[in-house]
This record gives C-alpha cells, structure tokens and sequence, in this order.
C-alpha cells in the first residue's frame, strides 16, 4: 500500500472480525442445484464459498495439490468440493477425501485447505478469518429486530474501486451532502453539519443526526429524509435508523463495507421499512441513484487513510472514526487483551 | 466595571465548557462577563441564551463557544488539534478566584515553575533560562518563541512557544524533538465569570505515544493546575495590574509583554487600576 503516512500501519486486525463474502441469495443463484461454488476475495485471501454436505463453508480457494482455485471446481452429489484440475474431493470442513489418481493410497495429511469460522445471518453469509481471539460479533441490524418493519430487501452486493474504509466515511460524511447530493439528500444550503456527541458503546460508535426538517419541501419524496439514528459496529458496519419526518415510520438503511483489498470493496446493503405496497424497486432504485452519485467521487480517492489528509472539526465522525481504527490496529500488535480492551471500552459522549 | 463598555473583551469569543462535561453534569447555566448564561442540551448541538437572547455558538477545541458581543473572526483556531494521530482532552475546568488575565500571564511566567512546580516543570537547582524576545505579528497576535529552560520531569531542556491571540486564552506550543515543526499543545481559554473570578478550561493536544495513559496524563496535569490554582486563589489584587511593572526582571519578559499588549489593545474588564 504506497500511502504516505497510513493511519494504520498493519491491516491484520481485520482479519479478527466477521465480514460478509457473499449474500445467500448469490450462493443459491450460482447453479441448478444451489450450492456453488463461488469464489471470493477477503483481506486479499481468495475464498470459496460451496454448500458440502447440507452445509456453507468458506474456505482457502486453493487445492493443496497444484493451487488450482477450488471455485472453479464444482460441488458433487457426495456433498464434496472438487478441484477442476485432477478432481481431488473435499469435504466441508476443508479435508481432502480423494485423489483419483491415486485412489488407494493413503491421503496426505497436508491435502487440505483451511477452513474459514462461517456464518449465515441477514441473508448474507459471513467470514471470520481469523477466530484465535473469538472477541468480535456479527454486527447489529435492526431490519429483523424491530416489529414496526414489515419489509426487509437484501440488496444485491456493488463493488467500488475504493477501500472500506472509505466507503464506511462516505455514507456517515455528513458535509459532502450538500456537494454530492444536492436535490437528492440534502439541501445545498445544509453545507455546515452539526458536530454531534459521539459514543463508544460494545464495539459500536453511535451517534445522531437531525437534518433540517424545511428540507422536506425540496427532496423527492423518496429520500429518506429525518432523524438519523447511527450504531456502526467496528469496523465497516452501518445500522442507519431513520425516523421518516414524513410520516414518522422508521426506515433501515444497512450497510457493510466487506474488504477485498486495500483499494477494492464489496458492499452489502439491507434496507427495510414499513410500507408492505411498496415495491422493492423503488428503494433499491433511489439507493442506486446515490450510489452513482457517490461512487464516481469516492473512487477518485486512494484506498489507504493517510495521516497527512486534513482534518476539520466538522469532520468529527471520521475523525472518531479514524482515531478507532488506530487504536485496533495498534492494540492487536500487543494481542488479545489490548485489542479487546481497544474493541470494549466504551466511551460516551452523548450523557 | 461592566464587560459592556470593554469592546477588546465584549467582542472576543469565549468557551462555556466542553461538551462532554456540559451534557454528563446536565449543565444548564453558567455566567460570562458578570451575566447569567443558560445551556441547552440538545441531541446534535448545545445553545446559549442571555436575558432571553440567543447567542451565536461554534464547538471548536473540544468546547462550546458563545459570544456576548460582535468578534470579527472565529475563537482561536488550531487545525493540529484535530490531527488523527493526537490525543485531545479537556484537562480540568477549575473555578479560580482571580481574574482570567492572572491566569494568562501565570501560564505565560516561566519563572515560577521551579518554585510552584518544583521537581515537575522546574527546579531551584537549575533557574537558568533562555527567555525569548516576544513578537506581535500581522495579525497582532503576541508570539513569545522558543522559551527554553530546564524540564525535570523530562530531564531535559524543553522549548516552548506561546501564542496569545485573545486577552484571555494563551496556546502553548511545546517543541517535539523527535519531530521537528510539529508541536505539542496545551493551552488555557479562560472563562470569565466577572472580574474576579475565572473558569480556567485547560486543555491538551499531544501527538500520542504508545506509552501514554489518558487518565495518568490528566491526573499529573491536573495536579500541576491545582498547584497553580492554590497561588492564583490568593491573588492580591485579583484583578492584574496592568501598570507598576517596574519590579520585573528580564525572565518576566513574556508576562510584561503580555501586560503591554493588553494595555495596547485596550483591555481595561479585569485589571487592576
């Protein structure tokens, strides 16, 4: 990564927390019988994602023989994953069960790629590549929790040229409204934001934004204008809680920023609301209209967060933000204890 | 005196306290320059109100800032203050009985360091001092540079710069040796409740290290305040005299060009006539 200055200096920290690879959806939609495999990337690590035995796992895409990606391969009618290359046959837990071109003899020990701590939550299906510390949750989503949403849309996952990180500044920046989304989110007349009290709570930084109500007026009806409730789990989740000025309904928009690599993101998005009418295309549709608007600005940035870029009070959000991640990046180098201490202390702000 | 009829002090910005503090302890009033200030605490912002006037706020530094009058710019400004790699906090909030100008020129007079802070910021061994010659630049700001004098805690020679750019708030700039032009930063924006009697909102913005502690850094800072607030408390005058500066010594030399200064600007709400 040839940023001047990181903010954080090893990324590895990453690989303690769940992040999602892939929805369920994808998964079923990858052929006839529904069970992949497909593969994906992770913190730079290929993965494969195939449905062995009645079960999802998620493992190193790679067969141990000749490192021939095992996503290329296909899931048999034993429920094993088989390389495409000589046929060696895997079982969900990443073992090798048979090597046709040498059916009698013993299988090696080391015939075996590793398998990934996997999970199936919100319709998407997460990863935990590294599980040695078990410190981390899945993060918080209100879309099921809640009784008031009647309706829950699994987005199809996008991908931007961009890290993460920077996706997760993009959706929480309060002052780039008035610049990327004028007539669409906000007012250009709202450029000054508000510098909110900000909490440290579980793992999550919360906080609340309440834009401006006369707003209303000049927005399509479509936008989700009104309070703004954020919890966002560390490090790339969003569970944005919106209380509609117009109606008073909630409206979920839920994101996270799943980390390919240092410049390169898949996005996972759950929104949910209260209008059974309403067709899932039309909340998808004005999603993707601030997307386009976002996307073509934020790819212009290089993935890495450097400590030379300029910092205002007024961009109290990332600038908490960006201190956390430090902080994360910097304890899991002392191990456990000082990263969960970084992850758990919480720090409040808002009372 | 009333602030009213001192436009270097009415027009100026001036902290209410840090939010943090305000919002915890449900702060809702508070005074400035001898009148009620009531606080609201609202979910995004907090407001100021005087006699059923809304007055202007801004939080900058880590405080929210109201004015009584017509400043003709921002409170102070300091960028490096939100530089993602610093630790940033409001020390200690003190109410001190004295005016906020005497807390100015306390922080400003190195010279007591070996005597109020013996062992930490100054020793009676070591009272040599290099003093600098203080400058007043385009912006009229009073700069005193590169003060350098003996650190105990640090075992070392420190350097430091003060800048004064409003009547009661000084930032101290303390020179990084390992990383030279950048600097760490502490400072006092004093409230002035009336003449005599001062919230000292004291702060820091240091470039954290791995082997700092936030809550020992705060305990030893606030220690080093409460030794100052035991001599400031007994101020006599309270008010600082602007004028009979003819007992100073060459080391006072920051805190008779901070008196200076002020005489040219006019200050007249809290000092001594």
């Amino acid at each position: 990564m040839n940023i001047e200055h990181p903010l954080v200096t090893n990324q590895s920290y990453l690989r303690h927390f769940w992040h999602p690879v892939a929805t369920v959806q994808e998964l079923e939609k990858s052929n006839d019988a529904g069970v992949g495999p497909i593969g994906r990337v992770l913190l730079d690590e290929p993965i494969v994602i195939a449905k062995c035995d009645g079960k999802i796992s998620t493992m190193r895409d790679r067969c141990a023989h000749r490192f021939a990606k095992l996503s290329a391969g296909k899931v048999l009618n034993n429920g094993r994953l088989q390389c495409p290359y000589h046929g060696w046959e895997y079982n969900k837990d990443g073992k090798c069960a048979h090597i046709p071109a040498c059916p009698n003899d013993a299988i090696p020990q080391k015939a075996q790629t590793p398998c990934y701590e996997s999970e199936v939550r919100y319709g998407l299906i997460w990863v935990r590549l590294d599980n040695m510390w078990d410190c981390t949750n899945i993060p918080f989503c209100d879309a099921w929790e809640n009784r008031e949403y009647k309706r829950q849309i699994v987005a199809d996952p996008y991908d931007w040229n961009s890290s993460a990180e920077r996706r997760w500044e993009n959706f929480t920046d309060f002052s780039h409204f008035a610049y990327v989304h004028p007539g669409t989110l906000y007012d250009p007349a709202y450029s000054e934001p508000a510098i909110v009290p900000i909490d440290r709570v579980a793992g999550e930084m919360r906080f609340y934004m309440e834009p401006g109500k006369d707003m209303l007026d000049r927005l399509p009806p479509d936008s989700p204008l009104g309070s703004w409730t954020y919890r966002a789990a560390m490090p790339f989740t969003i569970n944005l809680s919106i209380r509609l000025y117009r109606n008073d309904k909630p409206f979920l928009l839920w994101t996270t920023s799943s980390p390919v690599s240092h410049d390169c993101c898949r996005n996972f998005m759950i929104i949910a609301h209260t209008d059974e009418s309403l067709s899932d295309e039309q909340p998808l549709a004005f999603q993707k209209l601030v997307l386009d608007e976002d996307k073509p600005v934020i790819e212009t940035q290089p993935g890495g967060l450097s400590l030379t870029e300029i910092s205002l009070p007024t961009d109290k959000v990332s600038n908490q933000y960006r201190k956390w991640l430090r902080e994360l990046g910097a304890a899991a180098e002392h191990g456990q204890e000082a990263f969960e201490r970084a992850l758990n202390t919480d720090h409040i702000e808002s009372h | 005196m009333d602030a009213a009829d001192d436009p270097a002090v009415w027009n100026r910005w001036y902290p209410v306290g840090a939010p943090i503090d305000i919002r915890r302890l449900n702060l809702c009033q508070t005074r400035l320059l001898n009148r009620p200030i009531n606080l609201t605490t609202h979910p995004t912002w907090i407001s100021a109100e005087c006699d059923g006037r809304l007055l202007p706020v801004t939080e900058r530094l880590g405080y929210v800032w109201t004015t009584l009058g017509r400043p003709d710019g921002p409170p102070p400004q300091l960028l490096e203050y939100y530089e993602i790699d610093r630790m940033v906090m409001n020390i200690w909030s003190p109410h001190v009985q004295c005016s906020g100008l005497r807390i100015i020129d306390n922080v400003v007079d190195n010279a007591h360091f070996p005597f109020v802070h013996p062992g930490v910021l100054g020793s009676t061994d070591r009272l040599e001092q290099v003093p600098s010659t203080p400058d007043i630049d385009a912006n009229g700001v009073l700069w005193s540079r590169s003060q350098k004098y003996w650190l105990p805690i640090t075992g070392a020679v420190a350097e430091y710069t003060y800048r004064i750019q409003d009547p009661y708030s000084v930032i101290l700039y303390i020179h990084r040796t390992d990383t030279s032009g950048r600097f760490d930063y502490l400072g006092i924006f004093a409230q002035p409740l009336n003449e005599e009697h001062v919230i000292a909102h004291k702060f820091l913005a240091w470039v954290k290290e791995d082997w700092m502690d936030t809550k020992q850094l705060r305990a030893d800072q606030q220690a080093i305040s409460a030794q100052d607030k035991f001599i400031l408390d007994r101020s006599f005058p309270r008010k600082l005299p602007l004028s009979g500066l003819d007992h100073s010594v060459g080391v006072d030399s920051t805190s008779c060009a901070y008196r200076a200064w002020l005489k040219n600007l006019g200050v007249r709400y809290g000092t001594h006539t």
